[in-house]
């Protein structure tokens, strides 16, 4: 790449590191995968600048990045020595039941989210966290709109099922 | 009801991260060296591959050229998965020269030239195949790995190879939606070849042929 074109890369890495940083520990529920994660979409995406720059809008580059950060955070998950195995046992999730203490109650969300299977976390997470319409996260996660909207439903109620009754502790006050 | 259980979760998801995240691991000079190293990696497979493709060709007009004159069929060592080199230069692994052995630093290649310049030969149609986008890891024993964005007809996925030394556990679970095949190596390792569809529905690509990638890989590995 250019120079003119390692700036703008770097202006934009700069504006969206932190979010997308943000969403992939809200995927994955740490840290350092989560920084895994960012930097391999960060990477691809440098690597495929010149051509999706090209299109001159920056939500063609946010979708982009989404996109690319969701399919390494799903598939690492389906990975042979790190799939995550699902079980009938909700883990000791909500433990958070005083409403007033912020950091455990982000423990028992994220305890939570990492018990949703990673393709209804990856909608939970676009669609409630990023803010994304139904189109928006399928095009995100390269599925239909309908399988969305089923994946939402079935998320929500994994959700709600790993956060027992702790989901009234945790609802905002008023 | 349902409506304001979707608000509250919105509100839930949004305190469930730190509003002070941990100083990021990586900076943009990381990003883009990363990027640039890939990149060589990329054109290295790329060239070798061409070149493994054409010693390919050579060795099969040489093998034709030997068969017929000594008037006996080359046997397949995809038959029984084992190593088939005892019949000459001609069946020797045309991609000889690159690195066949494990990583010993416990870091696996995530997109590892010399195992893709292999899955090309054995898969032609996924040449050109984008690399997916995957994360370092680092683990016992090492590896060696590929993880391809193919497509296969109407069917797009992930296509993984793995590559575990000897001596490493191997995973043989079989998630639904998934099909694997697996093959014990020559050096006595494990590769497993998985597909996996992009979508919840879609048919998963190059779902008959991964067997045949295994037992085309095991002797060379």
């Amino acid at each position: 790449m250019d120079t003119s074109a390692e700036q703008e890369f770097a202006e934009y890495f700069d504006a969206r590191r932190d979010t997308v940083r943000r969403t992939a520990f809200l995927m994955c529920g740490d840290w350092h995968r989560a920084d895994d994660h960012a930097q391999a979409a960060f990477v691809a995406l440098h690597r495929h600048w010149r051509r999706i720059r090209g299109r001159d809008d920056v939500r063609v580059l946010d979708a982009w990045v989404r996109r690319t950060l969701m399919r390494s955070v799903v598939d690492e998950s389906r990975r042979p020595w790190r799939r995550e195995r699902f079980t009938s046992e909700v883990p000791d999730a909500a433990p958070a039941r005083d409403a007033g203490d912020g950091i455990a109650t982000r423990e028992a969300l994220v305890t939570a989210l990492r018990s949703v299977p990673s393709r209804q976390r990856a909608v939970l997470v676009l669609r409630y966290f990023d803010d994304l319409d139904v189109a928006a996260t399928a095009e995100a996660l390269g599925c239909s709109e309908g399988t969305v909207k089923s994946q939402t439903s079935h998320g929500l109620a994994a959700l709600r099922a790993a956060l027992g009754d702790g989901i009234d502790d945790l609802r905002p006050a008023g | 009801m349902g409506e304001q259980n979707d608000q509250d979760l919105t509100d839930m998801l949004r305190t469930a991260v730190p509003p002070a995240a941990p100083p990021a691991g990586f900076g943009v000079d990381d990003v883009v060296r990363a990027s640039k190293k890939a990149t060589a990696r990329r054109r290295s497979a790329i060239a070798g591959g061409a070149a493994a493709a054409v010693l390919v060709l050579g060795g099969i007009g040489v093998a034709v050229t030997v068969s017929n004159s000594a008037g006996e069929t080359a046997t397949s060592s995809a038959a029984g998965g084992a190593p088939n080199l005892e019949r000459g230069d001609a069946a020797a692994p045309p991609n000889a020269a690159a690195p066949t052995v494990p990583s010993d630093t416990g870091c696996v290649p995530m997109q590892d030239p010399a195992l893709r310049a292999l899955l090309d030969e054995a898969l032609p149609q996924v040449a050109n195949a984008r690399e997916a986008a995957v994360p370092m890891v680092c683990k016992q024993g090492g590896g060696r790995e590929v993880h391809l964005e193919v497509d296969d007809g109407p069917a797009h996925g992930l296509l993984t190879v793995v590559f575990t030394p000897a001596g490493e556990a191997v995973d043989d679970g079989q998630p639904v939606g998934w099909a694997r095949a697996g093959s014990p190596t020559a050096s006595g390792g494990y590769v497993t070849v998985t597909a996996v569809s992009d979508s919840d529905s879609g048919a998963i690509p190059f779902e008959s042929q991964l067997a045949m990638v295994a037992s085309a890989l095991a002797p060379r590995l």
